[in-house]
């Protein structure tokens, strides 16, 4: 993975919502990067600010959001620096796609799948897709076909809630890579769906990107799905990245504290973590120093006063952690 | 499709059948003799005798049920006693100029809600909303008689602008009859002088029936799109690049004209029972004026008559709102 | 506390608490305030059809009365037919919808359809229909508008009743095996009372709304008694010359039903916190 020339790279990010008390920090100081091609997971507990992060890179933060420092590069453009009207016209769909958490909800339900997925199309196609509605037809028939919706022909005329969740999905993969975008960000794109679809829309998402170089950051709860689908994983805690490291060392080689009791317990339904005692702390409640720290099972005197820096491991390794990096310290001495 | 209509007019018919009997029993149940009453006050008891007999006012009270309804199942809604003409024929001759108001009415009333209530939730919370907002409380809690008689005297006696009542001026004769909607038949005949005439006749009483519905719409309006823009599908709307104009007038304006939709019916009930004060208002020779009419002679005969046929238009225009409905929103076709 | 700091921040409901506040003291005190109380009922054809002055702030009417008086006098009248139709509607509504909700089955849909035929007409026509049926008089204009309104209360409780049936504290009261009627009267009435208070108060608007109708149709109290339809239905004849006699009533009538239409919004916004997110 070439870090020198990512495809997109978010660099100490930092969002805060207006409270009726003040200011609520929600992303402070996240760090990410995606190479072209490469599917990234972004994984953490529900509320660690994923969804939010998704969103800011969109342009589509809620009323009240305020951005307090960072950037957000994309194709060597920072964009922050675009306003509304530019991000909608030259960003979204044609150059970064969406698949939503939620397609029950997300399709509208009183235009046939079709008419909306040809709208998409109508304002973000690229010119070697051409101008006419019925180049954008064929497109998308051919798409419903790789994501095997059957007799899309048919399919484009129907209504959303003739289609069962899978195939809803299904249709999401497909508008999302219609316009051959560089970049799909993946919100939770399985959680409304049952189990054994989930892996087959995944399975179907994979396939796609690696065959059109699309890069994919695949927000989810689940290590599990990560493990299977992604190339890289930054995790994600309280509104920071924690740690971030490529496949490989998935198994043997994580070192934050928050990282390795993901792998060990099971997420349950509900996204909680059965095996780490706590929750989240709410936005307007952050403990000072490490926000893990409360809840941290190698917690030091240093974490409850001082944040820890993110630390390279490894060129495929980084960590925010004090007991990590008090340990390289230990064994720096021992080396020299 | 037609089952449902089918369905629906045969649900009508208990209840109006229910309208029917509920009538009757108010009028025999009542202390006061009908036959007096409509013999006036210098009438002999010979005379009161000879009309109770007449019209049967001296048989069996489930003789004269079965008779009046007997009668209305032949088609008859039987005699006025004022003018001694059939009431069927009477009605029939007023229903177009009632239709003219109050469809004039719920246009203007449409026309102008609609977009008013985009405009108040579009300015959510700002000094436009503010403003639309207190216009649409105060339209709802002006009575609309005493609205009409001060736009009769404001813009007919005072300023001169608007003649004071009546469909159309002295000396001019109607457009033949094509539908006895005077605007539509003098547009149809290409008299413009009076279809001017006639228009300038409809301005007033057909905005004192216009401004409670559409002080309604506004509500509703404002409200729906207020919900249609938290929906997901909206943000996903957003997320792919829809631009702005096309997403408010096209997509959330759809989806927000489903509750406004489903009042129009409600409104309509509305603005037939405020046309019966507006009517005698203006003298417009409609159902309303012919109510009060029958009220203002104790004919109550055709008091009846207006209900029942007031009841089965009510009948059909909410049959008729169902279907828009699920025009607009392909979901409740199933349910039909 | 928390219901009544958020009701203090809404400051259009506050404004309709005042206007309904001040009705109720015009109601209670008005026959001892008013500027001219002997000629509310008499005429005084020396002073007939005087335009506002010091000494008759609105003016007189064409009997020489004081309109002032008379609109003063007019709201007692027009709370009181409110109030009691309001109170008529739900002691027969809101049982009959508890029952007809919870039991539901053939009495339930026997209720429903009671109420359909009720429905079947607009109900403003139903209302006048009703009133000249039962003949002239303020008892006559109560009883149609009673009859008129309480099925839209009915099918309110029958619906609240029917979504707060499947609540789990009624699953677990039935398992206790509490009786129907205690169920019903004693739990589910107090959750389902907000929506209640918040139908009655927009009704008592609509109400006025009505019956000030019927009293310009001439079916609602007889003359002389002060009444704000009746003096719009009055006033006819003597415009455009007398503008005072028509302004006045009317502007009563807006204030009463705007008093309780803000009101009315006000609660529904903190009752109904989905709702409180539209505005």
């Amino acid at each position: 993975m070439s870090a020198s020339d990512p495809l997109l790279r978010v660099a100490q990010f930092a969002l805060a919502f207006r409270t009726e008390t003040g200011l609520a920090t929600v992303l402070d100081g996240v760090d990410l990067e995606v190479a072209r091609g490469e599917i990234l997971g972004l994984v953490g507990e529900s509320g660690c600010g994923k969804s939010t992060l998704v969103r800011a890179i969109l342009g589509l933060m809620p009323a009240g959001a305020r951005v307090l420092g960072g950037r957000i590069e994309f194709g060597g453009q920072n964009l922050l620096d675009l306003d509304e009207a530019v991000l909608s016209r030259d960003i979204r769909a044609g150059r970064i796609g969406f698949i939503p958490q939620d397609p029950f909800q997300s399709f509208n339900p009183l235009f046939r799948v079709g008419s909306q997925m040809l709208e998409i199309m109508r304002w973000h196609a690229p010119p070697e897709i051409g101008r006419s509605r019925s180049a954008h037809r064929a497109r998308l028939l051919e798409l419903m076909e790789r994501v095997r919706i059957p007799a899309p022909d048919t399919a484009l005329k129907r209504f959303p809630h003739e289609f069962s969740g899978g195939q809803l999905q299904r249709l999401m993969i497909a508008a999302a890579i219609a316009c051959k975008p560089d970049l799909v960000l993946a919100d939770e794109p399985t959680s409304a769906l049952d189990v054994t679809t989930q892996q087959q829309i995944l399975a179907l998402l994979e396939e796609l990107a690696r065959e059109m170089n699309t890069a994919v950051i695949l927000v989810t709860h689940d290590l599990g799905l990560v493990a299977q689908y992604c190339d890289r994983v930054s995790v994600m805690y309280a509104g920071q990245t924690v740690e971030s490291f490529s496949h490989k060392r998935m198994l043997e080689g994580v070192r934050h504290p928050y990282t390795r009791l993901l792998l060990d317990c099971h997420p349950d339904r509900a996204g909680a973590l059965r095996g780490i005692p706590g929750i989240v702390p709410g936005i307007a409640r952050m403990p000072p120093g490490c926000r893990f720290g409360p809840r941290c099972p190698a917690v030091l005197p240093i974490c409850s006063t001082q944040r820890p820096k993110a630390e390279m491991l490894e060129a495929d390794h980084s960590v925010q952690c004090w007991a990590v990096s008090g340990s390289i310290a230990a064994r720096v001495p021992a080396d020299a | 499709m037609s089952l449902f209509i089918v369905r629906r007019l045969l649900l009508a018919i208990p209840a109006l059948f229910g309208l029917v009997l509920l009538t009757f029993i108010l009028i025999h149940a009542v202390p006061g003799d009908p036959a007096a009453v409509l013999a006036g006050d210098q009438a002999t008891p010979q005379q009161i005798q000879a009309l109770r007999e007449h019209y049967g006012f001296d048989r069996p009270i489930l003789e004269q049920f079965i008779r009046y309804v007997s009668q209305l199942a032949s088609g008859s809604l039987g005699v006025s006693y004022m003018t001694q003409r059939q009431i069927s024929t009477e009605i029939i001759e007023r229903m177009p100029a009632t239709f003219e108001l109050t469809l004039f009415a719920m246009t203007l009333a449409t026309a102008i809600g609609i977009p008013l209530g985009v405009i108040s939730a579009y300015f959510h919370n700002r000094w436009l909303d503010h403003v639309l907002r207190i216009i649409s409380i105060g339209g709802l809690a002006i009575a609309s008689f005493w609205l009409a008689i001060m736009l009769q005297f404001t813009f007919s006696m005072e300023l001169d602008l608007l003649p004071v009542h009546g469909r159309l001026s002295q000396g001019l004769t109607p457009p033949p009859f094509v539908t006895g909607m005077i605007v539509i038949d003098s547009l149809m005949a290409g008299r413009l002088d009076l279809f001017r005439d006639a228009f300038a006749h409809l301005i007033l009483p057909g905005f004192a029936l216009a401004v409670a519905p559409l002080a309604t719409i506004m509500r509703f309006t404002r409200a729906a799109v207020l919900s249609t823009l938290r929906r997901e599908y909206v943000f996903y709307e957003r997320a792919v690049g829809y631009p702005r104009l096309v997403l408010m007038g096209k997509y959330v304006l759809r989806n927000s004209l489903v509750t406004p939709v489903t009042q129009i019916g409600l409104l309509l009930g509305a603005i037939l029972g405020s046309a019966v004060v507006i009517e005698a208002i203006f003298d417009w020779p409609g159902l309303g004026s012919y109510a009060v009419l029958s009220i203002a002679t104790a004919d109550y005969q055709a008091t009846l008559a207006v209900v029942l046929i007031v009841g089965c238009v009510y009948a059909l225009i909410n049959i008729l709102v169902d279907l828009v409905h699920a025009a607009v929103d392909p979901r409740i076709l199933e349910q039909l | 506390m928390h219901i009544l700091r958020l009701f203090a921040r809404d400051r259009a409901a506050l404004i309709g608490l005042v206007i309904i506040l001040f009705a109720i003291l015009l109601t209670i005190i008005g026959p001892f305030i008013v500027p001219y109380p002997d000629d509310a009922f008499e005429a005084n054809i020396l002073s007939r059809l005087e335009p506002p002055s010091w000494d008759h702030w609105f003016g007189t009417d064409d009997f020489g009365r004081d309109i002032l008086t008379r609109v003063i006098l007019g709201t007692g009248n027009a709370l009181g037919v409110a109030v009691g139709v309001a109170a008529a509607a739900m002691f027969v509504g809101v049982p009959l919808g508890l029952l007809a909700g919870y039991h539901g089955g053939r009495f339930g849909e026997a209720v429903m359809r009671v109420t359909d035929v009720f429905l079947a007409v607009p109900s403003l026509i139903l209302a006048i229909a009703l009133a000249q049926l039962l003949h002239a008089g303020i008892g006559g204009a109560i009883l149609a508008l009673s009859l008129t309104y309480w099925p839209h209360f009915c099918r309110n409780v029958y619906s609240e009743t029917r979504s707060a049936k499947t609540a789990t504290f009624v699953e677990a009261l039935e398992s206790m095996g509490a009786g129907s009627t205690r169920i019903v009267f004693m739990h589910i009435l107090p959750n389902i009372a907000s929506p209640i208070i918040v139908r009655v108060t927009v009704g008592l608007g609509y109400i006025i709304m009505t019956a000030a109708v019927l009293g310009f149709l001439g079916i609602g109290v007889p003359p002389p008694t002060p009444d704000w339809g009746a003096a719009i239905a009055n006033s006819r004849q003597h415009l455009p010359e007398a503008w005072w006699l028509v302004s006045f009533p009317g502007l009563a009538i807006f204030l009463a039903v705007l008093g309780f239409n803000l009101l009315g919004d006000g609660l529904r916004d903190i009752i109904d916190p989905r709702l409180r997110r539209a505005r």
